[in-house]
């Protein structure tokens, strides 16, 4: 079988019209005229370029590195193919079909990774050593190092509510208030938990902060924030592998401080911390009306637009009813009044309250504030921005 | 008096006719569902892979794109390979690591030199993307062969390095007025250390020439509210393969601003209407426009274009990668 290429000897870029020739297992390469030959290759050895679209293809053997011939034969092609050469090309109509198939593929791998990956980070979480998670707390409180309200006097209401839903300390964490607006608290890596301003001014009772308190201690008891940690850090790194920025991997990314205050918990992470946190109350003694009651002014908060964060979840009324469900023998009360008025005035001599976003400082737009700081015994201040609450979903 | 020849015969060339110069045309032969097949199976492969392919999925994927690409009837070649592109990363995660890795451990134990240490990796950046650009640069044309002979890009970095910090400065100093100025002479120092073969290119536009194109695009698309930026795009495009010679041959775009203007609204909404599914259809639109629109017209004489050593390493390529800077078809 005879076809017609051209020969580049690899040494100029002349081109030289040849003639290939299927013979026996070699193939032969001769200029047109078939008086000298060019090359004679095994046809086992020999690499036919298949990336190209349109019939020519360049064949090339590792016995002549350099040298390549080219040609539009299909038929040579074909037969050079079934006699053992290299690098087949997949016709059209076949590319499509395994094109969809990979998509699908690909749909399906990430799509199960997708579901799978809450319980993953999960088992993959309770396994990690709590002094390893630990050693992420002083980074974490070092960004609210300068917001911390400090009064001894609050602290000492903090740790009465404390020593009365967990008395034997057997939740690792550590509970300070932050001079934050908004109501709200965060469970943070490393079993850092924070109360705001806004959420210690407005409480009406210790069972008010006690019911928080709880929900955010079951969060860390359970090790959501690492979980979700896990799982965000997982799912960034499938991406980032997938489409080559694997940069970030290595390089240190500044809304990373961002996700660790601000992570958005799923709603099977929020009911399990809600059940878990009615549990302490209930071993504790402490009444959930108070959270009950929490989140009934928080809601209405957010009907009136002051607090857009609670609005958007529609579910909080049906907490409001599980929590209501729920009867507690009462012991006595958390917080007598003097301690809640300790409570109240927590950050009295702090400068006045920021939003999340401009503690963290990223992204790096300002929010108005409110300009002054409201009385114990005043209505929530309007929060600056609708940062998501550990608590609120 | 003298006496007059034979009538020439219609048809026949005549002595004063002067023959048009040979030209050489780029196109572009690759197809959509063909770019489709090479990006989906990179895809899976880089997933199931847990990234472990990337360096072989991008080979295939500018193989693709390079080998479909035509010059004068003959198709470039790729010759890179996944395993130079692998070591390529590791060299770069490496030195990721020395830059921002070490000062990070550093900075557990000792806050302030942790702090020094960052601040000189941050710096480092800046003279790593001149170098980036020229080693990317070199990798691909040394991998990249026509008839039979390998591209080149010859000299070392630090030309390049020098100077486009002097652009830089010069830029800074002058509130952004020296950009385009500069630029014209990055691109000139490149392209005239681009060869094919043992046959180097050369690069003759005028900086200020290049200036007033620029300056101009920057008013008008400001004025515009961005419109004119297709425009300015086709004409700093078409002055640049105007003034790049290779022996005796003229580079010419053909491309207009309106043809560009439709090339980034075909882009922008076959994007969004697909919801970037479309990327493969949409590249291979805009190649096959754009290619088809540049040729070099003169004489070119292949039998003096030897072949020439093949230099140049996938780790500037790489770096080029991380840093984002967009050297891709």
């Amino acid at each position: 079988m005879k076809a017609p290429g051209e020969w580049s000897g690899g040494d100029v870029a002349t081109l030289v019209p040849a003639e290939l020739e299927l013979d026996g297992d070699h193939l032969a390469v001769r200029t047109a005229d078939g008086a000298t030959v060019l090359a004679r290759w095994p046809v086992a050895t020999l690499r036919i370029d298949a990336m190209l679209e349109g019939p020519m293809a360049y064949i090339e053997s590792p016995e002549d590195p350099g040298r390549t011939v080219n040609t539009e034969d299909a038929a040579l092609l074909g037969a050079l193919r079934t006699a053992g050469a290299q690098g087949a090309a997949l016709p059209g109509g076949k590319r499509v079909r395994f094109a969809l198939l990979f998509a699908a593929s690909i749909a399906a791998i990430f799509g199960g990774l997708y579901a799978a990956m809450p319980a993953i980070a999960h088992a993959i979480a309770v396994r990690v050593p709590f002094d390893v998670e630990r050693r992420l707390e002083p980074q974490v409180q070092a960004i609210f190092a300068s917001d911390m309200c400090r009064s001894p006097e609050a602290a000492a209401a903090v740790e009465a509510i404390r020593a009365r839903v967990d008395p034997s300390r057997s939740i690792p964490a550590d509970v300070s208030i932050v001079n934050i607006a908004q109501p709200n608290a965060f469970a943070l890596p490393g079993g850092a938990v924070l109360l705001t301003r806004g959420l210690v001014e407005e409480a009406q009772s210790g069972e008010e902060v006690a019911g928080v308190l709880a929900h955010e201690l079951a969060h860390v008891k359970h090790r959501h924030v690492l979980a979700e940690l896990i799982q965000d850090t997982f799912m960034s790194g499938v991406w980032a592998v997938t489409f080559g920025d694997y940069t970030g991997l290595v390089a240190v990314d500044p809304r990373t401080v961002e996700r660790l205050v601000q992570l958005r918990h799923s709603r099977g992470v929020e009911a399990e911390a809600d059940r878990t946190g009615l549990d302490i109350l209930a071993t504790a003694r402490v009444s959930p009306a108070g959270l009950a009651e929490f989140l009934e002014r928080n809601q209405e908060g957010a009907a009136a637009g002051a607090l857009t964060f609670l609005s958007n979840h529609p579910a909080t009324a049906d907490r409001i009813t599980m929590i209501r469900s729920v009867h507690v023998e009462s012991g006595p009360p958390v917080l007598d009044d003097h301690q809640l008025d300790d409570l109240h005035a927590a950050c009295d001599g702090s400068p006045r309250p920021r939003s999340l976003r401009e503690i963290v400082g990223w992204p790096r737009r300002s929010q108005p504030v409110p300009s002054s700081s409201p009385g114990p015994s005043s209505s929530p201040p309007t929060a600056p921005s609708p940062a998501p609450s550990v608590l609120a979903k | 008096m003298q006496a007059m020849g034979p009538f020439p015969q219609p048809g026949a060339p005549q002595p004063w006719q002067i023959a048009p110069p040979p030209r050489l045309d780029l196109l572009y032969a690759g197809t959509g569902s063909g770019l489709f097949f090479v990006v989906a199976k990179n895809l899976l492969l880089t997933l199931v892979t847990l990234g472990i392919y990337l360096p072989w999925a991008r080979t295939e994927r500018r193989k693709y794109l390079c080998q479909n690409i035509e010059v004068g009837g003959q198709r470039l070649r790729y010759h890179g390979t996944g395993r130079e592109v692998l070591l390529g990363y590791l060299k770069v995660a490496a030195l990721y690591l020395l830059l921002f890795g070490v000062p990070m451990g550093v900075s557990a134990v000792y806050p302030t030199v942790g702090l020094v240490l960052r601040v000189v990796g941050v710096f480092a950046i800046i003279p790593l993307i001149p170098i980036a650009i020229f080693g990317s640069v070199r990798y691909r044309l040394s991998r990249t062969s026509l008839r039979g002979v390998r591209f080149g890009l010859d000299g070392g970095a630090k030309g390049y390095l020098l100077l486009y910090l002097k652009v830089m400065l010069f830029t800074v100093l002058t509130l952004g007025l020296y950009g385009p100025y500069g630029s014209n002479q990055l691109h000139r120092y490149l392209i005239a250390r681009h060869r094919y073969g043992s046959e180097a290119f050369a690069y003759d536009g005028p900086d200020i020439e290049a200036w007033k194109i620029s300056i101009r695009g920057f008013f008008l698309t400001i004025f515009t509210f961005g419109f004119y930026y297709s425009w300015y795009i086709a004409n700093i495009s078409r002055f640049r393969l105007a003034h790049t010679t290779f022996q005796g041959a003229r580079g010419r775009l053909d491309l207009r601003g309106g043809e560009m203007f439709q090339i980034v609204m075909v882009s922008y909404f076959g994007m969004l209407l697909t919801l970037g599914i479309g990327l493969p259809w949409v590249t291979t639109y805009a190649l096959q426009v754009i290619l088809s629109k540049i040729s070099f017209e003169g004489p070119i004489d292949f039998g003096r274009i030897e072949q020439r050593a093949v230099t140049g390493s996938a780790a500037a390529d790489d770096l080029a990668s991380a840093l984002d800077i967009g050297l891709e078809v």
